[in-house]
């Protein structure tokens, strides 16, 4: 854990071995950013490398884990959510073991309970990824 | 990752670009402990990466998908309701892209337009 000292799994509904954020570093009502390290035990890394369906992953928990950071700002369960659709990605390169992801997430409208997100993936102060995704909360 | 760990590729046939797979999800999966605890429901991103496998059989060697138009899933799928999952797989004349349906019981839960790369 980085700044954040309050486990992940507080805010977002998966469990291991399906977390793919390990922290939320910062919240605001528009943005979020987000810290995710490969490891060699992730599902869905293969040859040492995360695979683009990780990326995505990684990108739809760090939108849900701000919706649960304001649920439990609320005192309000964290519900289970799904991704809608992911809109024009664009991947440079699949980040390789050993790198930390850092992902900032900024919130555009929400409609009908799904939320429009726009991300993008560093890695030091290299843009690996960026993708629109909409994503949607159980009640 | 996910091949024989998540789910088997039981068939694939086709030609001419336009291909076919079943697959067969096994529900006793590790990753069902995770997404969600308690309500197993197969996370979309496998959906993507099965298709994923399933182009690198077709084509021989390792691809990854490096874009993608839109990415959609329509309906969840969970292992105690679906045991197998229909791919459906084509080729576009433009180099590298494919979509892909996925479907189970008939119906249509995701449908993918991907770029995919030598990986």
């Amino acid at each position: 854990m980085e700044k954040s000292s309050v486990q992940i799994t507080e805010f977002i509904p998966q469990r291991k071995p399906f977390v793919f954020v390990d922290a939320l570093l910062n919240c605001t009502p528009g943005s979020a950013e987000t810290s995710f390290a490969v490891t060699d035990t992730n599902v869905l890394v293969r040859n040492g490398v995360l695979t683009t369906s990780g990326l995505i992953e990684h990108i739809a928990q760090s939108c849900v884990a701000k919706t649960g950071f304001d649920a439990r700002a609320e005192n309000k369960a964290v519900s289970i959510g799904y991704i809608g659709n992911v809109k024009n990605l664009s991947v440079s390169r699949n980040p390789k073991v050993g790198e930390t992801l850092h992902t900032t997430v900024l919130f555009g409208e929400k409609i009908g309970g799904i939320q429009l997100c726009e991300a993008t993936v560093r890695c030091g102060d290299e843009v690996i990824a960026h993708t629109s995704i909409r994503t949607a909360q159980e009640e | 990752m996910l091949k024989d760990n998540l789910y088997r590729l039981v068939a694939l046939s086709g030609e001419d670009g336009i291909y076919k797979a079943e697959i067969a999800l096994i529900a006793e999966s590790p990753v069902f402990a995770g997404h969600f605890p308690g309500k197993p429901i197969v996370p979309g991103v496998c959906l993507v990466q099965m298709t994923v496998d399933t182009i690198e059989t077709i084509e021989g060697r390792a691809k990854e998908i490096c874009g993608a138009k839109d990415i959609r899933f329509t309906s969840i799928v969970t292992p105690l309701e679906c045991s197998s999952l229909h791919l459906e797989l084509r080729k576009t004349d433009e180099g590298g892209r494919w979509t892909a349906t996925v479907s189970a019981g008939g119906e249509l839960r995701s449908k993918f337009s991907l770029s995919l790369c030598n990986a």
